[in-house]
């Protein structure tokens, strides 16, 4: 494991990086038979977008799990960085992502666990419910040694089991903007057409303010 | 019972000592201590243990004491005293002579007394008669200023004073005196090596016997107002240090769980790692950390977009900005949530630099989109109400309101227009 320790004087300032991460969980029901309290087995996990070590960067993970859970906090500190447990609900998984650099604070990310798939899907023994997140993890002047090792870059990719469920998000940016985009117009078709109202209002109070002074001076 | 007692009166009896000195006027060698009473308690039932309880040591060995006389080292007239001292013990060294303690006293000759009476800063209206007497007196009371105070003659000095003449010539004195090596270790060195290391402060010797002074005159209502005033100060010092502690503690706290999600704790997105162009987007995930610059250009790119989101050093998650509330106010986020949804953009597109950067902008559009229709409605509600006055001058029936304004009112109905002030404002 790698750490450094470093005076805040050595922020690089102005530089910035951003890494692409997958926040995500994969959920198995057990099948009719299995115990009431122990319906699923899921597993949550961080992962790189490209399936990458992460440990390059990140010295270890802490995955905070609902109070029911002993001990609801755990600690990951090997890639990869995953837990796995059974239960019957969805919560919210609060994983803080610690990294090499002790100076860097740690980043706090919030995942829904779901165990259940979404309605019109019935849910099924063999097809387990993936929820997964992109994330961009952004480092804004950070410690000269970490940007570095950012620099650097993944020096591995893992190999795990879950992976043929991992889900690929490419093209999912350009989607995104184009729905934007789309989204944009919407509203500025509206706009127009609150401003050609609102044109027509002016000219017609205009004329009702004329016919009201007419009136008022008879 | 009675054996031991007699017992008791035999062992006294056969120490002869003890008949000449302890039996004389007392009348109890041959009768049982308690004379009369013991013989008629023996006949009777008594519910009390008819002999104290400490008398009754039937096992017991019996001390022996005897008279005899003892020195006393600190004195020097020979006196012979006696005293009672255990048998076959040692005769020691009386007890009390160790704090039989003697100062050094400086003496002073005549021609040191000439120097230091030059001295400009000596009182003068000491005379060498009065001085001598007072040396004459600190040697034979061995500095017990108080005795010398009492047995001062001539004119009156307070004790002060005498200490105070004392110590100074003294004082000069050391001062003067030389030294051989060999003499470094004596008493008298160590002596004067204190006197000039502690010069007597007469002031505040003064000033401190006037506090004492006060001190005991202090009347006993004072005194208990002067012990609450202590209570309360300390109840204040130490709340003032439990709050101080309470305050730490929270400050504590709220460094290590503060909410990212929180609008102040945000940070501004940096626009320029990912070059944002249309074309390169298509392949988004695939790219490594990029390490970018911030010129000035960007910065200015920037403006006018988020000016309350500020530039902080340290890492953050880039979909925060997505959370990020771009109104005070509720009933825009919720609206806002709610047409996001159906413009199909959802409320979480993936959070890179280019989606962020558009899906605030198009926040932005649709905050604008509000207002602008909250003033349009405005518009409608003046341009309505014109129509009536007009309808009514003209005595024609008013206008039906239009289709958007029933709208609007509704809505405020709904939202409950009347009590809603109080409310919005401690949403706010």
């Amino acid at each position: 494991m790698k750490t450094f320790s470093s005076s805040p004087k050595t922020r690089t300032k102005g530089a910035t990086v951003a890494v692409p991460i997958i926040q995500g969980s994969i959920a198995f029901w057990l099948g009719p038979e299995a115990d009431e309290w122990h319906s699923h087995r899921w597993t949550a996990y961080i992962r790189g977008s490209r399936n990458e070590d992460l440990s390059y960067f990140i010295r270890y993970v802490e995955f905070q799990l609902h109070e029911s859970f002993h001990p609801s906090k755990r600690v990951v500190t090997k890639p990869p960085f995953e837990i796995t447990e059974t239960g019957w609900g969805e919560f919210d998984l609060i994983i803080r992502v610690y990294f090499v650099d002790n100076l860097e604070s740690p980043v706090e990310l919030i995942h829904p666990l779901r165990l259940f798939p979404i309605p019109p899907k019935e849910p099924s023994v063999e097809e387990p419910v993936v929820n997964e997140h992109y994330e961009e993890l952004v480092f804004q002047d950070p410690p000269e040694e970490l940007l570095a090792i950012l620099r650097m870059g993944p020096q591995r990719t893992i190999e795990t089991e879950l992976q043929k469920y991992f889900l690929d998000f490419t093209g999912q940016e350009a989607q995104d903007l184009e729905k934007i985009k789309q989204a944009k117009e919407v509203i500025r078709t509206k706009m127009n057409a609150l401003n050609d109202r609102s044109k027509e209002i002016d000219e017609e109070r205009k004329q009702v303010e004329e016919e009201i002074n007419r009136l008022g001076n008879l | 019972m009675t054996q031991s007692l007699y017992s008791l009166n035999n062992n006294l009896n056969t120490e002869e000592r003890v008949r000449n000195i302890t039996c004389e006027g007392r009348n109890i060698t041959n009768n049982p201590v308690y004379g009369r009473d013991w013989v008629s308690l023996s006949n009777s039932l008594s519910v009390f243990p008819s002999v104290p309880v400490g008398l009754c040591r039937d096992k017991e060995t019996v001390t022996h004491w005897k008279w005899k006389t003892f020195s006393i080292p600190s004195r020097n007239d020979n006196l012979q005293l006696f005293h009672w001292s255990k048998d076959g013990k040692e005769e020691e060294e009386d007890s009390f002579s160790k704090f039989n303690k003697e100062s050094k006293i400086m003496k002073y000759n005549d021609a040191e007394y000439e120097l230091i009476s030059q001295e400009p800063s000596l009182d003068s209206s000491w005379s060498r008669e009065e001085t001598d007497l007072l040396f004459e007196l600190c040697e034979k009371y061995n500095l017990r200023f108080v005795v010398v105070h009492d047995r001062w003659q001539g004119e009156k000095r307070s004790l002060e004073d005498l200490k105070n003449r004392y110590y100074t010539i003294a004082r000069k004195l050391a001062e003067i005196r030389k030294f051989e090596p060999s003499m470094r270790n004596s008493v008298l060195f160590k002596h004067t090596q204190a006197l000039i290391a502690n010069p007597f402060d007469v002031e505040y010797e003064k000033l401190r016997k006037e506090q004492l002074e006060k001190a005991f005159q202090v009347s006993k209502t004072e005194l208990v107002a002067e012990e609450n005033t202590v209570r309360e100060a300390r109840q204040i010092e130490a709340n003032r240090k439990r709050r101080t502690k309470e305050r730490q503690r929270i400050q504590k706290l709220l460094a290590r769980g503060g909410d990212i999600r929180h609008p102040a704790s945000v940070h501004m997105v940096q626009s320029a790692e990912y070059p944002s162009t249309q074309k390169d987007a298509s392949s988004g995930r695939h790219r490594s950390p990029q390490v970018v610059g911030t010129s000035s250009l960007e910065k200015q790119n920037r403006k006018g977009t988020f000016p309350r989101r500020k530039y902080h050093s340290g890492a953050f998650e880039r979909s925060s900005i997505l959370y990020t509330p771009v109104s005070n106010s509720q009933r825009n986020m919720r609206r806002m949530e709610a047409l996001l949804e159906e413009l199909g953009v959802g409320l979480r597109p993936i959070p890179t630099a280019a989606v962020v950067e558009e899906f605030d902008s198009l926040r932005l559009d649709i905050l604008n989109y509000f207002e602008a229709e909250r003033a349009l409605i405005r518009k409608e509600w003046d341009l309505h109400n014109l129509k009536v006055k007009l309808a009514k001058l003209r005595g024609e029936e008013p206008p039906p309101l239009p289709a958007i304004l029933e709208e609007s009112s509704r809505k405020q109905e709904d939202t409950g227009a009347h009590t809603s002030h109080r409310k919005r404002r401690k949403r706010l």
